[in-house]
């Protein structure tokens, strides 16, 4: 029964339902990507073209030219890259904890640390806008750095404690009778054979801040200098009219880092890296 | 070199003791076995030594100084884990030297005692290889020179052969005794297998649920088994224990199916027997003599199983129901399976236990 319903999924089944997925997830970005080349007006031009029959990167020649996009790309690096870095940095450290240390009380700060990553932003959009007014922190880089920082930290720590579990135990205790203390283990045994986790945790933080919007346009309160992708280009409709050659261009503008990311860092994500630690 | 005591020391996992009010010393330079079954506390009361576990109540001293509340990284020792524990990330090189690195040793004195022991332990072309490169016996080496670079007060070895095959286990074994024997370092060593235990032990402790069920050399604890425990753990194929009565006036023990007479030298140890109550019978499966034919103290039995096992062939024989286990030599002349069998005990080497509290007589 089970073997003929695997096999009925396993041929023209399956084929038709992956070609759903990727026509409904690749099928958007593809429109986009044909629209940021089209020249102004042509978005609206019926019948609608699979490819423009005039292409042009004036879209692109404008969007970085006049609009200065390229600021709000350099925005959103800063922001993103100083969010993973703290964030792992922090995430690793209670995931030790969690993962590898005994004390009383591990399983309700756990709980805890999750219950707060599990509120999503825009529900504490009013008390953050408050407590960063109060800190001085609108209109600037960290007003949206410190925040996702705290966002991103129990997802962290949930990706490496379940990383670290995993590793084989003896290694602390082996490093503990060879003489190191807790910190130590944990820089010098447990991070580097973690490194595949760590890039992971430090991909999705990168991806995580990379997107954030509502926060986002809430600190920043129409500043556009300091202004993070998103929110730049939700501004590029504010105008008379929605300038969908533009968002276009500034969504396949701000995309190229972010792949560029996962192809350079998915070869340090590779399985294995405790092959020869412990013999089972 | 320093002993190491332990006194009073308990241990307790929620409801389950694995360490049970323990007072031991194991002495200086010798290796000290601690063997037992899977569960038995051995391996928790050497972590305990280790550091790795803070005992519910009692100390630990480790020479002259009490280390009950030290962490593992201020106590010397050096501890061989079953699965070696290299760190993965580094060379052979760099493993061995990491404990020298957490104290302070000065760099070209690392490089010197690191070479110094991978040449001891002919590893010396390992060296630049990393763990997972390794073969197992060469990755039980790696863990050996990581323990020994240091010269460490004691050394824990926590069943460090346990993974290697058959063969190479074998050879192992001879390696790290000779090495013990070379360093004299206290040496503490666990192990379920209690022919490693024999063999590796100057100093053999039996243990079970906690409790040290006999301590002393391997020969002592084999030939005089201070319980049933010990009986049957200690020994391949175990002690055949029967239950029996003792009749005083002819010096006859009686079972369901047999009687055997005793010779005058046991009187004073069958006067001590219960005489109308049951004990055990403890005879070693090579203390069995198989007889041509029936004699004056021979006993009657059935062959049920023949397993030649190459230098020994082991019998399995039926009396009624009590079935024994008696290993002979294969020029024996042994009957087919299914016939009768005679055969007699070597009266010097029968053991007594009480039936209740498996207590040696």
């Amino acid at each position: 029964m089970f073997y003929r319903i695997k096999k009925w999924l396993s041929t023209p089944a399956r084929y038709t339902a992956m070609g759903m997925v990727m026509f409904f997830s690749l099928g958007p970005l593809y429109w986009t990507f044909t629209t940021s080349l089209k020249p102004m007006g042509a978005e609206y031009k019926l019948p609608i073209e699979l490819w423009p029959s005039e292409v042009t990167f004036q879209a692109y020649r404008e969007v970085v030219t006049e609009l200065d996009f390229l600021i709000n790309i350099r925005n959103s690096f800063i922001v993103s890259s100083v969010v993973t870095v703290v964030s792992v940095i922090l995430a690793g450290l209670s995931a030790y904890a969690i993962a590898r240390l005994r004390f009383k009380y591990k399983v309700q700060s756990l709980l805890f640390l999750q219950l707060g990553g599990m509120i999503p932003p825009v529900v504490t959009i009013a008390p953050t806008f408050t407590i960063l007014r109060s800190m001085g922190l609108l209109r600037t880089l960290p007003g949206l750095i410190v925040p996702m920082i705290i966002y991103n930290v129990p997802l962290g720590t949930w990706l490496l404690a379940s990383y670290f579990a995993n590793l084989p135990f003896e290694l602390d205790d082996a490093a503990k009778v060879d003489g190191y203390r807790p910190f130590q283990i944990f820089y010098k045994v447990i991070l580097p054979i973690a490194s595949p986790g760590l890039f992971s945790a430090g991909v999705f933080a990168f991806i995580f801040s990379w997107g954030q919007f509502i926060l986002a346009n809430t600190v920043f309160m129409g500043v556009s200098e300091i202004q993070t992708v998103p929110v730049a280009i939700q501004n590029f409709s504010a105008n008379f009219r929605t300038q969908w050659t533009w968002i276009s261009a500034g969504i396949i503008l701000s995309l190229i880092p972010i792949i560029l990311l996962v192809i350079i860092f998915q070869r340090w994500v590779i399985r294995g890296m405790t092959a020869g630690a412990v013999k089972h | 070199m320093s002993k190491v005591r332990v006194d009073n020391l308990v241990k307790e996992f929620g409801d389950v003791t694995a360490i049970n009010h323990t007072n031991r010393v194991f002495n200086d330079g010798i290796m000290t076995v601690l063997v037992g079954p899977s569960g038995c506390g051995k391996t928790t009361l050497m972590r305990t030594i280790a550091g790795l576990e803070k005992p519910t109540s009692g100390s630990v001293q480790i020479g002259d100084k009490y280390v009950t509340d030290v962490p593992p990284w201020d106590r010397n020792v050096a501890m061989i884990f079953q699965s070696y524990a290299l760190y993965p990330h580094m060379s052979v090189y760099e493993n061995i030297a990491f404990p020298l690195k957490a104290r302070s040793v000065s760099g070209s004195d690392i490089d010197r005692r690191v070479k110094e022991t991978a040449n001891f332990l002919q590893i010396t072309d390992l060296l630049d290889r990393e763990p997972k490169e390794l073969s197992g016996g060469q990755m039980q080496r790696v863990a050996v020179g990581r323990a020994v670079v240091r010269s460490p007060e004691v050394f824990l070895m926590d069943e460090p052969l346990s993974n290697l095959d058959a063969k190479l286990r074998v050879h192992m074994r001879a390696e790290l005794k000779q090495l013990q024997r070379e360093l004299e370092v206290t040496t503490i060593y666990v192990t379920h297998d209690q022919e490693e235990a024999m063999t590796l032990s100057d100093d053999l402790m039996v243990i079970d649920e906690g409790n040290v069920m006999q301590e002393g050399s391997p020969s002592e604890v084999y030939r005089n088994p201070d319980n049933t425990f010990v009986a049957r753990f200690i020994g391949s194929p175990p002690m055949n224990l029967i239950e029996c009565s003792c009749n005083h006036q002819d010096d006859t023990i009686r079972t369901q199916y047999f009687n055997y007479p005793l010779p005058d030298d046991l009187k004073p140890v069958i006067q001590k027997l219960p005489a109308e109550n049951k004990f055990l019978l403890g005879v070693r499966p090579e203390d069995i003599n198989v007889e041509s034919e029936e004699k004056n103290k021979t006993i009657k039995t059935r062959l049920t199983l023949i397993e030649p096992q190459g230098k020994e062939v082991l019998l399995t024989l039926k009396v009624g129901d009590i079935e024994l286990k008696c290993l002979t030599y294969p020029d024996t002349e042994i009957p087919e399976v299914g016939e009768d069998l005679w055969v007699s005990f070597s009266d010097l080497r029968l053991h007594f236990f009480d039936i209740d509290n498996g207590e040696s007589y």
